[in-house]
């Protein structure tokens, strides 16, 4: 009888141990960590993508242009194909300035990533602009 | 026993959970906070280099400081993380004055530039920025002019127009050329056999004929470059046989 229980104790000691290591394996696995570095490379990509439209200022002088099909293009042509995106151009006083949208299809996906870019344009007016720019991979 | 070491599963999971959530966070603004970093430094430089496109045509010179004060302001605000500081010092030695340059002399050399020394820092616990740097906006011109005397007063008039960024020739996007006579200051471009040669460099040579009674010709190159910044030098043609 205490051999049988003896037995039976070092059996559910086992059966513990596989069940703590295939949760921790399992906790891994389904950890967000893999999202996380999804977002990572998509905020990185856009704010990058939006610097390197910046560096000559050509940015923030087709902001002060409004033209913003210029700007969706050069946006279809920078970003990996399979991205999309949604650009809201915001002034100084975090008013939205695009009248249009500049976008490439609907968002749906829920991993959305937003990035905040703060954009001066080269001209004489020095005016100031905030750019929100959504990515997401699309599905 | 069973339901005891559930539990602590269940405690150590979590704990994994939040473990590797906390790091790609820490990460995750790491990143963020080097772009956003980068685009304040471009961002300081367009308004130092708009500043001086203002300026250069005849704006207040105050306008460097109140766009940059602008600046400013608008960054701090906008960081998620944590509190940036955006400083910045317009150069006061000579021969900048609030932190501008203009120079347009008469020995075929003209300047107009910007200076200032920005500090940025940004600091919230997980990520330290610190990044002093400098901008300077420069654009320069530099002018030889010579002069053949053709018949009587009629002369042949050939003008070199170099044009640097910062030190670095660069493109203009506008070159006009004027020339005195008896006092008045007329342009190149209408008078007899008029050319522009653009050798794609920053180079630019005009030549043109003009009857000139005075023996000292006295022409202004007046340029505006692609970043439309204002430049203008003067110089008294050389007479050649």
């Amino acid at each position: 009888m205490l051999n049988s229980r003896g037995q039976m104790r070092t059996i559910e000691a086992f059966l513990s141990i596989l069940l703590l290591f295939s949760t921790f394996a399992l906790a891994t696995l389904v950890s967000p960590a893999s999202n996380i570095d999804n977002d990572n490379t998509l905020a990185t990509m856009g704010m990058q993508t939006l610097a390197s439209m910046d560096s000559d200022g050509w940015l923030g002088r087709i902001i002060d242009e409004g033209n913003w099909t210029t700007l969706a293009d050069a946006l279809d042509i920078l970003l990996s194909v399979g991205i999309s995106y949604n650009l809201t151009v915001y002034d100084e006083n975090l008013q939205p300035v695009n009248n249009v949208s500049i976008s490439n299809g609907i968002i749906s996906n829920r991993n959305v990533v937003s990035v905040q870019y703060p954009c001066a344009s080269p001209s004489p007016q020095g005016k100031c602009y905030l750019l929100r720019l959504q990515l997401a991979t699309a599905r | 026993m069973i339901a005891v070491l559930v539990v602590s599963l269940v405690l150590l999971s979590t704990q994994l959970y939040i473990y590797e959530v906390g790091r790609s966070l820490e990460e995750t603004r790491s990143i963020r906070a080097n772009d956003f970093v980068f685009a304040v430094k471009l961002g300081s430089k367009h308004v130092v280099t708009g500043s001086l496109v203002n300026i250069s045509v005849g704006g207040d010179g105050s306008t460097l400081f109140a766009n940059l004060e602008r600046w400013v302001s608008f960054v701090e605000g906008l960081y998620q993380f944590g509190k940036p500081v955006l400083n910045f010092t317009l150069r006061n030695t000579s021969p900048y004055a609030n932190g501008i340059r203009l120079s347009w002399d008469t020995e075929g050399f003209g300047i107009s530039s910007a200076y200032a020394d920005f500090n940025f820092s940004l600091q919230d616990g997980q990520v330290s920025v610190q990044l002093p740097h400098t901008v300077n906006v420069t654009t320069s011109l530099v002018i030889e002019a010579v002069y053949r005397t053709l018949q009587g007063s009629v002369k042949q008039i050939n003008v070199t127009c170099n044009v640097l960024n910062e030190v670095n020739p660069a493109l203009a996007e506008n070159v006009t050329l004027l020339y005195e006579n008896s006092g008045a200051w007329l342009r190149a471009d209408e008078q007899t056999g008029y050319t522009f040669t653009d050798y794609g460099n920053g180079t630019y040579l005009i030549s043109f004929e003009a009857d000139v009674q005075e023996e000292n010709v006295n022409v202004s190159a007046q340029v505006y470059d692609l970043r439309g910044i204002y430049v203008q030098a003067n110089v008294t043609c050389t007479s050649i046989p």
